[in-house]
């Protein structure tokens, strides 16, 4: 069976991409974990859901006994 | 909405540096790194004053302002917050914080001054809450929990005060009216363009 010449190229190209990975400057995240920009919504619904829990919290916490 | 704020009570703060210690321990924070200090005023002298500070979380972020890589980010209820991952450790945001609070690892010149640390008002950072990669960029993430910042919960004397504006507001008012005096909101004119 013969090589052509640009499965050779082709391969090539993509060991250049695989190598390219090894650079120390490449970040590589764990896989599932999000890295884009904060969703403002989800945030917020976060914010407003603790709250009242830390409204609490400090009511509890800073009273003098 | 609650707007998480730091409010210190200068009568009441014996300058015992627990939520200095508690903070290190807590988030692991590298030597040389100080999320929050205690400074003294009039140091020995008549009226000598102490004020626990760390990142107040303006409301309108001199550091973010002058970041040139856009790293600072500010959560839904007002906590200041950064991206380790874009940091370029430029120092900007030190010359421009009113409060001294964005710290190095290393003394060195720029870009080589390591990833910017600071007060994260125990709220993590861009990471998945809990996991190893928040815990050790930014430490432990308490307000996920439902838990105030681990310097105020656990202040002996109750002076350093965390939590909703609003309701950490009305808790310094009642003591004022209590113990008479005027109130003393420090810093709160140059983070938040608000007093008590």
């Amino acid at each position: 069976m013969t090589v052509k010449p640009i499965s050779r190229l082709g391969a090539a190209f993509a060991f250049a991409v695989l190598l390219s990975a090894c650079d120390m400057g490449v970040v590589v995240y764990e896989p599932g974990v999000y890295k884009g920009d904060p969703d403002p919504i989800a945030s917020q619904q976060a914010a407003a859901e603790r709250s009242d829990a830390l409204a609490d919290r400090a009511g509890s916490a800073f009273a003098d006994r | 909405m609650a707007r998480m704020k730091f409010l210190c009570d200068v009568e009441r703060c014996i300058e015992c540096h627990a939520c200095v210690t508690a903070c290190k321990n807590e988030h692991e924070v590298p030597w040389g790194v100080n999320r929050r200090r205690v400074i003294v005023m009039d140091d020995g002298q008549p009226g000598e004053k102490a004020i626990s500070v760390a990142c107040m979380h303006c409301s309108d972020a001199p550091c973010a302002a002058v970041c040139p890589v856009d790293c600072f980010y500010q959560t839904a209820d007002g906590i200041v917050l950064h991206d380790k991952d874009l940091c370029i450790g430029c120092g900007y945001c030190f010359y421009a914080c009113p409060f001294g609070a964005p710290q190095y690892p290393q003394q060195t010149a720029f870009g080589v001054r390591g990833k910017m640390d600071k007060c994260t008002f125990c709220a993590g950072g861009p990471e998945e809450p809990h996991s190893e990669a928040e815990l050790t960029k930014y430490g432990t993430n308490r307000i996920a929990e439902g838990k105030l910042p681990l310097c105020a919960e656990m202040c002996a004397t109750k002076a350093l005060l965390a939590g909703d504006g609003d309701v950490i507001a009305n808790i310094y008012r009642k003591r004022v009216m209590r113990r008479g005096g005027r109130p003393q909101s420090w810093g709160w004119q140059a983070a938040y363009g608000q007093n008590v």
